[in-house]
């Protein structure tokens, strides 16, 4: 699944660098896909029997340590938090994507020291594990669960073209940065789409990673 | 997008190596190619000093690594920090024994990575100082002088820090004179034109011709002002007079004086700016102990220049006054 999610990404450079220009040096689509091509590398060596928390703590690693910059060490130790949080899981159901989700906004609060509102990727992963614990009583598929909080985790990316940054490179650019979404944020809502799509696609039934 | 390159996405890499295999008499590289040391690193007893950041602002910082300043420095992709495993591998090849201090602009990317590495250090047993270079005076107001970002001013910063290390210093004491230099280094610069990314291939911002953005940041973050382009004498000026402002205890000081090229501008004008700069410290009383012109601190291809202003006292001078064999400056 996270090779379909890293495919999508990469596809996906130039459209995240254009974000970037607007408010950025116009680089986020270059970072995301040498850190999501590292992860696929990653994957590609790894024994198809690795579990789901190897899985992710190989990703975590690889995009740390192929990126730099602040998103690498965010998305990285957000994919470690994932690992952690999910050691000993076998199989991903929404009760473990709800955790999952924790897990990863907890970290990204922690390593990058924001909240929601900053106008940050957190923004995106809130809005998700919101929407997805909210989906709680109903929604016991897991197809369900991503859907709602993927599509969460777009609107609160488009959100985020409102709000004024207070962290990074872009907290200089003051309210120059209003109706422009932020492109971290855009980037784990493309991440979470093209996970509903690896999920609910007919031909990915057989295979795991 | 007019570049000198092979691949877009090799110009970090082949540009470090470029420097290596130029210098051989000062730098090798290390840390799987992300990285320069000295070429006797380690030193035993002495403390590492670690510089970097992203890359595209050659000659910072490899070009700064050598006896007397930085023991080594670690290169990210173009304007992105570097992991920090490289970071920990530069520092364990420059370890002598007596710690590492970490030098670096203030950019949350250069935090983020630079204090992940040092935390995998610490647990190596490898003590780990750090020092954030917060010179530029346009990026936060002064009350909020800790928020402000790293640009030309690394130099100084380094160089003071390099030269306390070299005389066997502690990781205490060469981190005193890391932090009495970025306290007392301040810089602002001026933008002509925008530079381009490789890997993107598309200039960073627009700027029109004629204009300038005063205040712009080596990444191109805005600045305070977009103008129309105004005379050398007059931009020079005005960066004087911003960071006199700023810092008004340097009037009728001694300075050190860095007019920094960001990439296109030729020395010519370069030189004139110095010209105009040394008039107007010189109306303010301020005398310069030591001059540097040239490109330091580069943004690619942008044009335009920053000017830094170290304010000296009797350790300050000692320090910028002790001798560097680096592969961008040569001091004897």
């Amino acid at each position: 699944m996270l090779v379909f999610v890293a495919e999508e990404i990469v596809r996906r450079e130039t459209e995240l660098n254009a974000l970037d220009a607007a408010v950025g040096d116009g680089d986020h689509g270059i970072t995301m896909r040498i850190g999501f091509e590292a992860i696929r590398d990653r994957l590609g060596q790894l024994d198809p029997a690795t579990p789901i928390d190897g899985i992710l703590r190989e990703s975590g690693t690889a995009f740390l340590g192929a990126t730099g910059g602040a998103i690498g060490v965010v998305m990285g130790k957000m994919l470690l938090a994932g690992g952690k949080a999910l050691q000993g899981v076998q199989e991903i159901r929404a009760p473990e994507f709800r955790l999952l989700l924790t897990s990863m906004e907890t970290s990204v609060a922690a390593t990058g020291k924001v909240n929601p509102g900053d106008r940050t990727i957190l923004d995106a992963i809130h809005g998700a594990a919101a929407a997805a614990a909210a989906g709680d009583s109903g929604a016991k598929n897991l197809d369900v669960v991503v859907h709602l909080s993927a599509s969460a985790a777009q609107e609160a990316a488009r959100s985020t073209a409102d709000m004024l940054c207070r962290v990074g490179r872009a907290s200089r650019l003051g309210n120059r940065v209003l109706g422009h979404p932020d492109p971290g944020a855009t980037s784990f809502a493309i991440m979470l789409r093209a996970m509903h799509d690896w999920i609910t696609s007919p031909i990915t039934a057989d295979t795991q990673s | 997008m007019r570049k000198l390159i092979n691949d877009p996405r090799k110009v970090a890499a082949e540009a470090l190596e470029g420097i290596a295999l130029a210098y051989p008499q000062y730098v090798k590289l290390a840390a799987g190619a992300q990285a320069v040391v000295r070429k006797d690193a380690p030193i035993a007893g002495k403390v590492g000093v670690i510089s970097g950041g992203g890359s595209g602002h050659e000659p910072m910082f490899a070009g700064f690594v050598g006896a007397g300043m930085a023991d080594g420095s670690v290169a990210g992709n173009i304007f992105a920090s570097p992991p920090p495993q490289p970071v920990v591998a530069a520092a364990q090849a420059v370890h002598g024994g007596a710690g590492v201090l970490f030098l670096y602009g203030n950019y949350s990317g250069d935090v983020l990575n630079f204090d992940m590495a040092a935390e995998m250090l610490e647990e190596q047993g490898i003590q780990v100082s750090t020092v954030r270079i917060t010179d530029d005076v346009t990026s936060a107001p002064s009350e909020r002088h800790e928020e402000r970002r790293g640009i030309a001013g690394d130099f100084f910063v380094i160089k003071v820090a390099g030269a306390c290390a070299e005389r066997q210093a502690t990781l205490a004491e060469v981190t005193a004179a890391a932090e009495e230099a970025n306290r007392n280094t301040r810089s602002m610069g001026v933008a002509l034109s925008s530079c381009t990314i490789p890997a993107s291939g598309k200039p960073i911002f627009d700027l029109a011709e004629g204009d300038m953005e005063v205040g712009m940041g080596l990444h191109g973050e805005p600045g305070v002002e977009r103008a129309r382009l105004k005379s050398a004498n007059e931009v020079a000026e005005e960066l004087v007079r911003r960071i006199l402002e700023d810092m008004p205890e340097l009037s009728n000081s001694e300075v050190a004086i860095l007019v920094n090229g960001l990439g296109a501008t030729p020395l010519a004008e370069l030189f004139i700016v110095f010209r105009a700069a040394h008039a107007m410290l010189a109306r303010h009383g301020v005398t310069i102990c030591y001059s540097y012109v040239g490109n330091y601190a580069t943004s690619l291809e942008m044009a335009g220049c920053s000017i830094s202003l170290l304010r000296l006292n009797e350790r300050l001078k000692h320090w910028m006054a002790a001798p560097a064999q680096t592969p961008a400056l040569m001091q004897v």
